[in-house]
Parts: C-alpha cells; sequence; structure tokens
C-alpha cells in the first residue's frame, strides 16, 4: 500500500508541483507601488476668491537717498502678481499713514474699488546696509562664517530688509494674512549697491510668498497598494 | 480508480478555485485599474475605481489608503485625513500606510498650523 502511493506521488510529481505553484500564487501577500507624486503644498491664503488685487504704496519706515523704495516694491509686485495670479492686479494709490493705518478698517473701507470683491496688498518696508569689518587669522572655523580663513581685515557688505505686508479687505477693511519678512544678504564686493543687492532679496521675499499663495508643489513619496 | 480521483481532484481544485477567485477578484482589478490610472496622473479616474472597491469591500485598508494618497493630491485635505484613520483603524501596523499617514501628518500639521492665524 506504502509502495503503491510512493508510485502515485513519483509518477505525478509535475501536478503536484502545480498545485503548490498554484496555491503560492493564491497566497502571495499584498503589493505596493512607490509612486513618486507631486503633492499641492498648503495654501495660506486663497487670492481667487478675490476680484482683484490692488497693490498700494508701502509705508517706508527709513527713506533711502539712492532710490525710491516704494516705487521699486509697488511695481515689482504688480507686476510679479500680474503675471503670476489669475484674478486681475492694479495699483491703488493710497499710502498707509503710520503703522496703525493697518489695522484701521475706516481707513481701508472709505478708498473706492468700484464695488468689487477687492483685496489690497499693502505693508510697510525698511531697508538697511552696513558695512561689516572683521579681523581674521589661520584659525579654521568651526561655523559657517561670511569671513574667510585668511589673516588681515575683511570686509563684508550686509544689506537686510523688513517687508511687513498686509492683505486687507477692501469692504471690511479687516487684515486677512499677515507676515513679516527679514532677508539679510552680505556680499564681498565693496563697491555691491543697494539699488542691486534690493533685487536679490525682494526675490526672496517673492519667493516664500508666492508658495503660500499659489501652493507650490512638492515632490513626495506615497505607496500604493493593490491587495 | 482511487488514484485518478485525487488526480482529477488536483486538476479540478485549482479551477474551481480559479473561478471563484475570477468572481471575487473585481475589487482586484478596480484596485490594479486605480493604481494605473495614478501612475498617469489620472486622479479622478483612480478616485472612482477606489471607490468602487470600497462599495463592494468597505473594509479595504488599501483602497482607503490609496483613496488617502488620491485626495491628497487633490489637497482635499480632511478627506486624505479621514481615509487615512480608516485604513489604520483597518491595519494599524501596515508600514506603507504609517509611512503614508507619517508623510502626510507632517503637512497636514503645518497647514493647521498656519491658516487659522490668517483665515
Amino acid at each position: 500500500m506504502r509502495r503503491e502511493k510512493m508510485k502515485f506521488l513519483k509518477t505525478n510529481k509535475w501536478v503536484w508541483l502545480l498545485f503548490v505553484v498554484f496555491l503560492c500564487a493564491c497566497s502571495s501577500g499584498g503589493q505596493y507601488w512607490r509612486l513618486r507624486v507631486e503633492m499641492p503644498r498648503a495654501v495660506s491664503f486663497e487670492l481667487a476668491r478675490y476680484q482683484e488685487m490692488l497693490v498700494t504704496n508701502f509705508l517706508i519706515l527709513e527713506k533711502r537717498a539712492d532710490f525710491d523704495l516704494n516705487k521699486e516694491t509697488t511695481d515689482y509686485f504688480a507686476f510679479e502678481f500680474g503675471k503670476n495670479v489669475q484674478i486681475p492686479v492694479s495699483r491703488a494709490e493710497v499710502t498707509p499713514e503710520g503703522e496703525d493705518s493697518f489695522k484701521q478698517e475706516e481707513f481701508w473701507k472709505a478708498i473706492p474699488t468700484d464695488d468689487k470683491d477687492a483685496i489690497f496688498f499693502t505693508g510697510s518696508l525698511e531697508y538697511k546696509s552696513e558695512v561689516r569689518k572683521a579681523l581674521v587669522d589661520r584659525e579654521k572655523r568651526q561655523f559657517e562664517d561670511p569671513f574667510p580663513d585668511k589673516t588681515g581685515l575683511e570686509e563684508r557688505k550686509f544689506f537686510t530688509l523688513f517687508f511687513n505686508l498686509y492683505l486687507i479687505d477692501a469692504k471690511t477693511g479687516k487684515v486677512l494674512y499677515q507676515k513679516d519678512f527679514k532677508e539679510t544678504r552680505n556680499y564681498q564686493n565693496p563697491n555691491q549697491t543697494a539699488y542691486f543687492a534690493y533685487f536679490d532679496l525682494i526675490q526672496s521675499v517673492k519667493d516664500k510668498l508666492f508658495q503660500a499663495f499659489l501652493g507650490e508643489e512638492l515632490l513626495q513619496e506615497r505607496f500604493l497598494i493593490a491587495k | 480508480m482511487k488514484n485518478h480521483l485525487i488526480i482529477w481532484g488536483l486538476i479540478l481544485l485549482p479551477l474551481v478555485l480559479v473561478i471563484t477567485q475570477c468572481s471575487s477578484s473585481m475589487p482586484g482589478d478596480e484596485m490594479r485599474f486605480g493604481i494605473e490610472a495614478a501612475k498617469l496622473d489620472l486622479w479622478d479616474e483612480a478616485i472612482f475605481r477606489w471607490k468602487k472597491v470600497l462599495q463592494t469591500d468597505p473594509n479595504s485598508a488599501s483602497a482607503h489608503n490609496n483613496l488617502a494618497v488620491a485626495y491628497e493630491k487633490k489637497a482635499l485635505w480632511e478627506e486624505a485625513k479621514k481615509e487615512y484613520d480608516l485604513a489604520l483603524k483597518l491595519k494599524p501596523d501596515d508600514k506603507h500606510i504609517n509611512a503614508n499617514f507619517q508623510q502626510f501628518m507632517k503637512r497636514y500639521e503645518a497647514r493647521k498650523n498656519e491658516i487659522p492665524k490668517n483665515q
């Protein structure tokens, strides 16, 4: 009897093999796919809810003799927003009178907007430049330093832009979005002009701002599961 | 005679299993179709397919996970959170669902911290 069984197993080994393979296939675990997906970044403020954006003059906390900070900033943002957002962007000849103006609802409500659901893009600006000098020696620095590892007096030009941004609802005069930016850069070139450095700094502000408003995408990895 | 019966049994059993598998493999097909759609960036189609899977198998953690990823892609934050929660409730130890959820929560929390201040 046992011999017969053994003979049966031997002669039908291919049937058994197929059976085992089939069972393995049936009981195979969950399959997954690793996918790189461009996930939308969270949008902090939805501009699309408004019909128009009005870029006002900015409150300049410290006027500069070398260039018109207000004009350059309003021109820059009017152009950049006009290019990147889907709502119309125009200029409003309004100048905040002081830091308190941004929270005075009546001040903003009094500005005519042709009954449009408009939003004011406004804020205050301060732009500073300074020269920093340092005596450096050959000691190897353990941290990142704008001055190189060499002996002597080194000089760097530092430029800092303070930008306090407000988005204000034209109908209610309420502040809908507020963010403070502080951008600093240093230049080795002693002849670097404030005007040139300003565009480096305002571009950094713009990049951060547009990330919040336009919700740029972020490449992320996700698993999709089939079983 | 007995041997023949066993051989036929071994041949018929897989056949029966295949047939029964076919009738229950519809959700599996929808799931894979959804994944293929997602790979082609057709997320609406993928959502449609995975929702169909859930109609026949509401306890499919994979379908909930996949739907959550699709909702994330479509910036439907609350829907994505709900689907991840369901998927993890069904399979709390699944490493892939957990990996997805952790990545999602980083962005979800960052967004939650940002929005109440501004809107």
